[in-house]
C-alpha cells in the first residue's frame, strides 16, 4: 500500500514516440488484469444490490436494501465497530513497539543487524495460520501464559486464557503484523545521513532529544506508512480473528464469510465487501493525499 | 601553551590502525588543514576531535582541559560536515538555532544571534526555507551559521567544499576565509584538496597512511616539501633521480642524466642515489643548445593559461608548464633544451623504510 | 556510538522472544509422543511427523500449494517482465494508470477478492478448478514481481543496452544477451516473494478453493477450525523449517531486507 504512495522515477526519455511497443508489452498483463479483476469486483458490486431470499436465492434487482441493513443493523455496527477499534489498537501498539525496535536494529553492529533484521522478517513469510495457531497454544486455554502466570503467581491460569477475547486477538494479530513496521521503519532510518545525528550531537542535544527532535520527524514518513500497511492489513484481517475469535467475536472479514459459506445470503456478503473495500480505498487515498501535503517541502 | 593539543592521538580498528601518534599544537585563532588522500586518517583524526570517535591511546587538550573522553554533545565543538547534515525538516532558522536550543539561550537573545549569523553568511533572505529548497552553497552556509552561531571555541570542517562545483568552490573558499578571520574561531579543516589546503590555511598538515608527514606553512609545505610523497600531493611535480658523484668542499656533483649539478648534500649517505624534485613551472624550455637537459617534446596540451609539456629527456619523463604568452612555441617532435634556474631544485630526504 | 544501551537490549530481547514464542511453542509441541496438545512435553517422538505422511488430505494439500505457487509465481514473471520493461522505457498514455493497476491488489482485503472471485468463476462455470486457482493468485502476487522487476529495471543503467545496440545487436539480441541477464535476479527475487505469498495465502484461497483444490493453508485452517492435534504442529513445523531454509537462501543471494523493502 505504501508502494502506491511512491511515485514513479522521473520519466524515461522518449524512446520512440508514438510507437505500439509499449502498448503490446504491456497488453498481456493489462487484459488480464482488467478480465480477472475488474469483472470479479464489478460483478460483486451489482450483486450486492442484489436481494436474497431464503427459499427464492438470488433475486437480480436493484436495491440498496443491503446497505440499509448494514447501516441499520446494530449487529453490523457492533462488527465495524470492533474492527476499526482492533485495527486502531493494532496500529498504536504496533507503532510503540516497532519504532523502537526498527531504531536500535539500525544502531546495531554489522553481523548483529543482519542477523536480527532477518529473525524480524522472517515471520513475514511463514503462514499466517502456522503463526496464529502458535498463539493458540501460548493463550488458549491450558496454554503456556496461564501455566507461566500461574507458576509465577501472579495470577491464576484462567487469567492467561486469552482465546475468544479482544486482547488475543489484538496481541496476536500485532505480532503478526509488527514486521511490516519495522520494514517501514527501518527503511525510512536507512535513508538518513547518520552524519546528521552527530551534528545534533556536536550542538549539545542529549540522545533523548536526537532522538525525538531529529530522528523521529525524518522518519515519520515510515512510521505513517507502516501505519497505513498495518491499518489496512488489521482491518482486512480473517485468519487470526477467525482462529482466536471464532463466532464469538466476528469482525468484518469473518462476517463477509460467514454470510457467503454459512448462510448463503451472497448479495449481503457482497455489500459488506463493498463496505470494507471503499472504507480501505479511502484510507489509503486520504494518506497519499496527506503525504503529498505534508512532507513535499521538507523530506520530498 | 597551544590552544588544541593533540598528544599521540592513535585509533586502531582491530589489527588496522588508521590513525597513528597524531601530535599536533594549534594556536588560539590559527586556521589549520588536514590535507591528505583518502583513508590517509584525516577524517579519523577530526572524529576523535569531535568525540564520534573514541581514541585507541592518546590526549586531547582544548583550552588546557583534558576532553579525550568527553561526550560529544558536551564539548561544545563547532562542525560543519561533508554532507552539511542539516535537518532537513527544519527551516533555515529553526536548523540555526537549534544549538541555541540545546544551551537554553533565551529566545530574544537567540532571534538575534541566529540574526547575525545569517547576516554573516548572506542567508537573510532565505530563512524561511527548507535545506532541499536551498542550492549546494546555500547549504554549505546554513551548516556554516549553524556550527558558528553557538561560538564554538573551535571549528571542525569536513571536506567542507567538497560537494560544491567548482566556480562555486572559489567563491566559498574567498568568503570562508574571510568569515573565519572576521569571527577568529580556531578552526581545524580536513580535505583531500590541496589548492583548497593552502589557499586558506595558516598552516598544512600533510597526512599518509595514518601519520603526520609534514606539519608547515603553506607556502612552505611547496616549496620545501619534506618527501617524494608530500612533494607529488601538494602540487604537481617532477621527482628524478640524481647519482651522487665526487664531493668538492661543500659541494657535491650529482648526475642528472646528461647534465650534471652542483648540490649540497647535508648529512651522510647511505646510497649513492639521490631523489630530487622540480616543480614543472620552475622547468625552462630552451633551444636545443643552451639547455642543462636535452630532450624531445612527446605531448603538448594547451590549458588556457598555460601550456603543459611532456618531454622525454635523459634524465627521465619530464613535465613542464609554460605561461602562455600569445605565442604557439614549440611543437611535438621538436628537439628542445630544458633549464632551470639555481634555486628550483629541492632535494628529498631518505625516504625511511618501516 | 553505534552501541546500544542496556535498556534498549533489554527491549530487543523482549521483541525477539515475543517474535519467536508462537513459532518455538509450535515446534516444541510438534515432538510430543502423546495423542494429545501437551507441554512442556515429556518425551521426545516423531510420531506426528510420520503421521503427516499417512494424512492423505494434507499431503495432496501440499502438493496443490507447491504447483500453484510455481504456476502463478511463473505466469506472474511473464506478465511482470516486458509490461515493466514498457513502463521503464517508454513515454505513453496510461502509464502511471498501468503502474496503479499491477499494485492495485494490494489495496484491496483479500477476502474481498475472494467473495469476486467466488461468485465470478461460480458464474463462468470454473469454481474450484485449479487454473482458476492460479489466475486468482496471479492476481494478489502481481504487485510484489512487478515492484521487484521493477525496481531492476529502473535500476539498470541504460548505457549498457545502447552500447550493445551501437555494437550491432538486434533489439531481441539486446534483450536475451544484456537486458534479461541483468534483470534476471530481481525477476528471481519477485519469483520467490511470489511464491511464498501464493503458498501463504489463506483469506482470498479459502473462498475459491474446493476440496480437491484445497491448499495447505487452506486445509490447516478447517483442521484447526475442526480440532487442534499435534499433528497440525508437526505440519506447521515443517512448514517453518522449510520457510526459514528459504529465508536463509533469499537472504544469502539478494539480501532479504532487500526483497522485502523492495529496494533490489
Amino acid at each position: 500500500m505504501a508502494e502506491l504512495a511512491s511515485t514513479l522515477p522521473a520519466t524515461p526519455p522518449r524512446f520512440f514516440p508514438k510507437s505500439l511497443t509499449p502498448w503490446l508489452l504491456s497488453a498481456p498483463g493489462a487484459i488480464f488484469f482488467l478480465m480477472l479483476l475488474g469483472m470479479p469486483l464489478l460483478m460483486t458490486l451489482v450483486l450486492s444490490f442484489n436481494n436474497f431470499d431464503y427459499a427464492e436465492g438470488i433475486i437480480a434487482t436493484f436495491s440498496l436494501a443491503n446497505y440499509m441493513e448494514v447501516v441499520q443493523d446494530d449487529y453490523f455496527h457492533e462488527i465495524f465497530f470492533r474492527t476499526y477499534v482492533i485495527s486502531i489498537a493494532v496500529v498504536v501498539l504496533c507503532i510503540a513497539i516497532g519504532v523502537p525496535e526498527a531504531y536500535i536494529l539500525s544502531r546495531m553492529r554489522s553481523p548483529w543487524r543482519s542477523l536480527f533484521l532477518v529473525v524480524t522478517l522472517t515471520p513475514l513469510l511463514i503462514s499466517v495460520v502456522v503463526r496464529t495457531l502458535g498463539w493458540v497454544l501460548l493463550i488458549g486455554g491450558n496454554g503456556l501464559l496461564g501455566k507461566t502466570l500461574e507458576g509465577l503467581g501472579i495470577a491464576d491460569a484462567s487469567a492467561g486464557n486469552l482465546m475468544y477475547t479482544h486482547t488475543g486477538i489484538i496481541l496476536a494479530l500485532v505480532h503478526v503484523l509488527v514486521p511490516f513496521m519495522v520494514i517501514s521503519v527501518w527503511a525510512a532510518l536507512q535513508k538518513l545521513d547518520p552524519s546528521v545525528e552527530h551534528a545534533a550531537l556536536s550542538l549539545g542535544a542529549s540522545h533523548t532529544t536526537v532522538f525525538r527532535r531529529v530522528v523521529v520527524p525524518q522518519i515519520m514518513p515510515g512510521i505513517l506508512s507502516g501505519s497505513l500497511i498495518v491499518f489496512a492489513l488489521a482491518a482486512s484481517a480473517f485468519a487470526t480473528p477467525a482462529i482466536l475469535g471464532g463466532r464469538r467475536i466476528k469482525v468484518a472479514a469473518t462476517a463477509a464469510y460467514d454470510e457467503y459459506l454459512n448462510t448463503m445470503n451472497w448479495p449481503l456478503g457482497a455489500s459488506i465487501a463493498v463496505i470494507l473495500l471503499i472504507a480501505n480505498v479511502v484510507v489509503v487515498m486520504s494518506y497519499n493525499r496527506m503525504m503529498e501535503r505534508r512532507f513535499r517541502r521538507t523530506l520530498g | 601553551m597551544s590552544y588544541l593539543s593533540l598528544t599521540s592521538l592513535t585509533k586502531c580498528y582491530g589489527p588496522t590502525t588508521a590513525a597513528e601518534d597524531i601530535t599536533l599544537e594549534i594556536e588560539k585563532g590559527e586556521f589549520v588543514s588536514l590535507l591528505g588522500p583518502s583513508g590517509c586518517g584525516k577524517t579519523t583524526t577530526l572524529q576523535m576531535i569531535a568525540g564520534f570517535v573514541e581514541p585507541t591511546r592518546g590526549r586531547i587538550l582544548m583550552d588546557g582541559e583534558d576532553i579525550t573522553h568527553r561526550k560529544p554533545n558536551e564539548r561544545g565543538i563547532g562542525i560543519v560536515f561533508q554532507s552539511y547534515a542539516l535537518f532537513p525538516h527544519m527551516t533555515v532558522v529553526e536548523n540555526v538555532r537549534f544549538g541555541l536550543e540545546m544551551r537554553g539561550v533565551p529566545t530574544a537573545e537567540s532571534r538575534q544571534r541566529v540574526g547575525e549569523v545569517l547576516e554573516l553568511v548572506h542567508l537573510n533572505q532565505l530563512k524561511d526555507r527548507y535545506p532541499r529548497e536551498l542550492s549546494g552553497g546555500q547549504r554549505q552556509r546554513v551548516a556554516l551559521a549553524r556550527a558558528l552561531v553557538i561560538q564554538p571555541p573551535l571549528l571542525l570542517l569536513d571536506e567542507p567544499l567538497s560537494n560544491l562545483d567548482a566556480k562555486l568552490r572559489e567563491d566559498m573558499q574567498i568568503e570562508l576565509r574571510n568569515i573565519q578571520q572576521q569571527v577568529g574561531t580556531t578552526t581545524l579543516m580536513v580535505t583531500h584538496d590541496q589548492s583548497e589546503a593552502l589557499s586558506l590555511s595558516d598552516r598544512v598538515v600533510v597526512m599518509n597512511q595514518g601519520r603526520v608527514v609534514q606539519v608547515d606553512e603553506p607556502f612552505n609545505a611547496y616549496e620545501r616539501p619534506s618527501d617524494a610523497f608530500v612533494s607529488s600531493f601538494v602540487g604537481k611535480t617532477n621527482l628524478l633521480t640524481g647519482l651522487i658523484g665526487k664531493k668538492q668542499g661543500d659541494q657535491t656533483a650529482v648526475r642528472l642524466g646528461d647534465a650534471t649539478l652542483e648540490l649540497m648534500l647535508d648529512g651522510p649517505r647511505t646510497s649513492n642515489q639521490v631523489q630530487i624534485s622540480i616543480r614543472p613551472e620552475k622547468l625552462e624550455l630552451t633551444d636545443c643548445a643552451s639547455g642543462k637537459l636535452k630532450g624531445r617534446v612527446k605531448t603538448r596540451l594547451f590549458l588556457g593559461n598555460h601550456w603543459l609539456y611532456q618531454v622525454d629527456s635523459s634524465a627521465g619523463e619530464l613535465f613542464i608548464t609554460q605561461p602562455n604568452l600569445g605565442k604557439r612555441g614549440v611543437a611535438v617532435g621538436d628537439d628542445v633544451g630544458v633549464s632551470w634556474s639555481p634555486g628550483a631544485i629541492r632535494l628529498l630526504e631518505e625516504k625511511v623504510h618501516g | 556510538m553505534q552501541n546500544n544501551g542496556k535498556l534498549a537490549l533489554c527491549f530487543h530481547t523482549l521483541f525477539v522472544i515475543f517474535l519467536m514464542a508462537p513459532l518455538v511453542v509450535v515446534m516444541l509441541v510438534a515432538f510430543t509422543p502423546n495423542g494429545y496438545i501437551s507441554y512442556p512435553t515429556d518425551g521426545f517422538s516423531l510420531r506426528w511427523f510420520r503421521a503427516i505422511l499417512e494424512n492423505r488430505s494434507f499431503v495432496q494439500a501440499f502438493w496443490n500449494s507447491l504447483y500453484l505457487g510455481i504456476g502463478a509465481a511463473s505466469v506472474s514473471a511473464v506478465l511482470a517482465v516486458p509490461a515493466a520493461l514498457a513502463i521503464a522505457r517508454y513515454q505513453f498514455r496510461g502509464r502511471e494508470a498501468l503502474v496503479s493497476l499491477f499494485l492495485s491488489p494490494l489495496m484491496i482485503p483479500h477476502v474481498v477478492l475472494g467473495v469476486a472471485f467466488l461468485s465470478f468463476f461460480s458464474r463462468i462455470g470454473v469454481y474450484g478448478s485449479f487454473y482458476a486457482l492460479v489466475a486468482a493468485h496471479v492476481i494478489i502476487i502481481m504487485p510484489y514481481t512487478m515492484r521487484l522487476v521493477m525496481a531492476s529495471v529502473f535500476g539498470m543503467d541504460r548505457r549498457v543496452e545502447q552500447a550493445a545496440l551501437s555494437l550491432g545487436a538486434s533489439q531481441w539480441t539486446v534483450f536475451r544477451r544484456v537486458t534479461m541477464p541483468i534483470i534476471l535476479p530481481g525477476v528471481a527475487g519477485g519469483w520467490i516473494l511470489a511464491f511464498t505469498t501464493s503458498f501463504d495465502e489463506l483469506s482470498m484461497t479459502i473462498f475459491v478453493a474446493s476440496p480437491s483444490t484445497a491448499t495447505l493453508p487452506v486445509q490447516m485452517y478447517n483442521h484447526i477450525a475442526h480440532t487442534i492435534d499435534p499433528l497440525i504442529t508437526s505440519v506447521s513445523t515443517v512448514l517453518i523449517v522449510l520457510t526459514a531454509l528459504l529465508v536463509l537462501i533469499l537472504d544469502r543471494i539478494y539480501g532479504l531486507d532487500k526483497v522485502l523493502i523492495g529496494k533490489g
